[in-house]
């Protein structure tokens, strides 16, 4: 009956617009209140102790690291670096979107701030040369996904926390190898696009520029160089990593780019704890909520009665896929990971499904729903960039999304795709 | 009644602007903490207990503090397609309905903060030999400040000739203003 009511007031005080964390909280507040012998101080002391965890640290500061980043100036570096490598691939301006995201995902972790600043210089560049804007907005909207996929990853933090006992190392490289194949997918797509539709070509860059360039593009690069090596090497912990990313992306884009004052510093600084701020509530307010359902016993509920009907891992995988596919279109990433891995767990170990497996099909899935409607976030600002209404942006965007999803089959099916880096540094066993 | 609204308005505006200095405060501290760790680590070759526990106390003031600031600028993620659906005037009672939820919800943690203050804030803390008063009080202050934000946003609700969501859409767009 207290599960019953849970879920249903959730499930109302959600659909009509309450901020998740807050229709949790009441949920679990009013679940409480009907659970006998329970001290209602427990909700204040649970949401206390679900943050008070050295691990979380590392979002503020990956978050720290990622707006120095997007607003020093580092995508238009990345651009013109990623000109210089892929530039003369046919498709060649698209072909420039899926490596600079791929980098911009590895240095912000951010889908939108990739749509928002790639997207406000590709976009326009891609018309003037040739291109339709529908199929550059879709390009650059779905080169976004790769943001929470590459690590730094908050998504994956968040994992690794509700999760518990997962290492955030191993996630963040179990996500390099499918992060990279989605952006060789979707350059495969614009090299198809290229030869059928787009054969014009760049002008060519004098090598001295090229070089003064990959230059300037890799000392953003070398973010991500700091966050794996310092982990790899075990100089850091992840939470660590984060510090020194933060204080790299400071100096980078204070004092070398010098795109970024001293005096916007508080700003940036108060931007980065509503965001942690936004994290930490519902990490808070959904402990609560998981207490109850593990007080209540709904996990073996789940195990004796749903579970039982699916027998098999394949069939599990694939379920899994749909169900996190149709839930990221509806629920941001932050949200589902931490409602969603509680229950899925019980389910992944019964199939035997390693954790780091379980995170990165859940990320994977869940960064797509940023780009699908009806509550496509990064969708929204590549609408508002774009200029384009969602009618037109959809036709291009299915086959790229068609292409994505090849990959996220592969992650799925075939663990070694994504095993074999996290497993080659002895972070997995 | 306008002055009335014009002292609530002036008397948000001082406890935002002071909730955001302390919160960029605590937050700059957590930072020099977590890399004077590392340099004291490396450098040094000492690990510093205090750098793993301060850190931790220190982001649940900020979380917490800054949880309550985002209930006055609307940014707690949410679903918001079905509540702009509504017609003006259902939506605004919503609106209103909706708020008054997360001011309950700021009294309960504001009542059973201060019950978990008085009951255990006397312990010490793990490593350091100070007691839990320092950091505790952020549950019932973060409850305060929610029901006072809270306030402000049904005020705004009733006033406007419009009713807005009091939910963001997304993590990624918190601070959105800003950042474009």
């Amino acid at each position: 009956m207290t599960l019953a009511i849970l879920g249903l007031a959730f499930l109302v005080l959600t659909l009509v617009g309450l901020p998740i964390s807050f229709a949790v909280g009441v949920a679990s507040v009013i679940a409480t209140f009907l659970l006998p012998g329970v001290d209602n101080a427990t909700i204040v002391q649970r949401m206390l102790t679900a943050i008070n965890t050295f691990p979380l640290l590392a979002v503020i500061f990956f978050v720290f690291a990622g707006v120095l980043m997007a607003k020093g100036g580092i995508a238009r570096r990345l651009v013109m670096m990623a000109e210089v490598l892929v530039g003369w691939l046919p498709g060649s301006l698209a072909q420039i979107v899926c490596v600079a995201s791929m980098f911009f995902g590895g240095v912000t972790g951010s889908a939108v701030a990739e749509v928002s600043s790639i997207g406000a210089m590709m976009i326009p560049a891609m018309e003037k040369d040739g291109y339709s804007r529908r199929f550059a907005t879709a390009i650059v909207l779905m080169a976004a996904t790769m943001g929470p996929i590459i690590p730094p990853s908050i998504g994956m933090i968040v994992f690794a926390h509700v999760a518990g006992n997962v290492s955030i190392a191993a996630l963040f490289l179990a996500g390099v190898v499918p992060g990279v194949l989605i952006g060789v997918s979707l350059m495969a797509a614009s090299f198809v696009h290229g030869k059928l539709y787009h054969r014009k070509e760049l002008p060519v860059i004098p090598l001295r520029q090229k070089i003064v360039r990959v230059i300037d593009g890799m000392a953003g690069v070398f973010t991500m160089v700091i966050i794996l090596g310092g982990i790899i090497s075990g100089v850091f912990t992840a939470t660590e990593a984060g510090a020194a990313a933060a204080v790299y992306a400071l100096i980078l884009t204070v004092f070398v780019y010098k795109e970024i004052k001293l005096s916007q510093l508080p700003e940036i600084m108060w931007e980065c704890c509503l965001t942690n701020a936004v994290v930490m509530m519902l990490i808070a307010t959904c402990s609560v909520f998981s207490w109850i359902l593990t007080y209540e016993n709904l996990p073996t509920l789940l195990a004796e009665n749903f579970f039982n009907l699916i027998q098999s891992k394949w069939a599990f995988l694939l379920i899994l896929n749909g169900f996190l596919l149709v839930v990221g279109m509806f629920i941001d990433m932050t949200p589902a990971l931490i409602m969603l891995v509680p229950m899925l767990m019980p389910l992944a170990i019964k199939f035997d499904i390693n954790m780091v497996h379980l995170g990165l099909i859940m990320v994977i899935n869940l960064a797509f729903g940023l780009t699908t409607p009806p509550v496509g976030t990064a969708l929204f600002v590549a609408l508002k960039v774009g200029r384009i209404s969602m009618e037109k942006l959809l036709p291009p965007l299915l086959p790229l999304l068609a292409c994505m999803c090849v990959v996220l089959l592969l992650v799925t099916y075939v663990p070694s795709v994504y095993e074999w880096l996290p497993r080659m540094l002895g972070l997995m066993k | 009644m306008e002055t009335f609204y014009s002292l609530f308005d002036r008397l948000i505006a001082l406890t935002a602007a002071l909730v955001r200095i302390v919160c960029i405060v605590l937050a700059t501290a957590l930072f020099a903490i977590v890399i004077a760790a590392v340099v004291f680590r490396y450098c040094f070759g000492q690990a510093v207990s205090l750098t793993e526990e301060v850190p931790r106390y220190l982001l649940i003031w900020i979380s917490f503090l800054g949880a309550a600031s985002c209930v006055l600028r609307r940014e707690h993620v949410g679903f918001d397609v079905l509540f702009y659906a509504l017609p003006k005037r259902p939506r605004k009672a919503l609106g209103v309905f909706l708020s008054l939820l997360v001011f309950g919800f700021g009294w309960v943690i504001f009542r059973y903060g201060i019950t978990f203050v008085q009951d255990f804030g006397s312990d010490l803390m793990e490593t350091i030999p100070y007691t839990n008063y320092w950091y505790y009080p952020a549950m019932p202050i973060s409850g305060f400040l929610i029901m006072l934000f809270s306030v402000k946003v049904i005020i705004d609700e009733v006033r406007s000739a419009d009713a807005g969501a009091i939910a963001g859409s997304s993590v990624e767009t918190v601070g959105m203003e800003q950042r474009s």
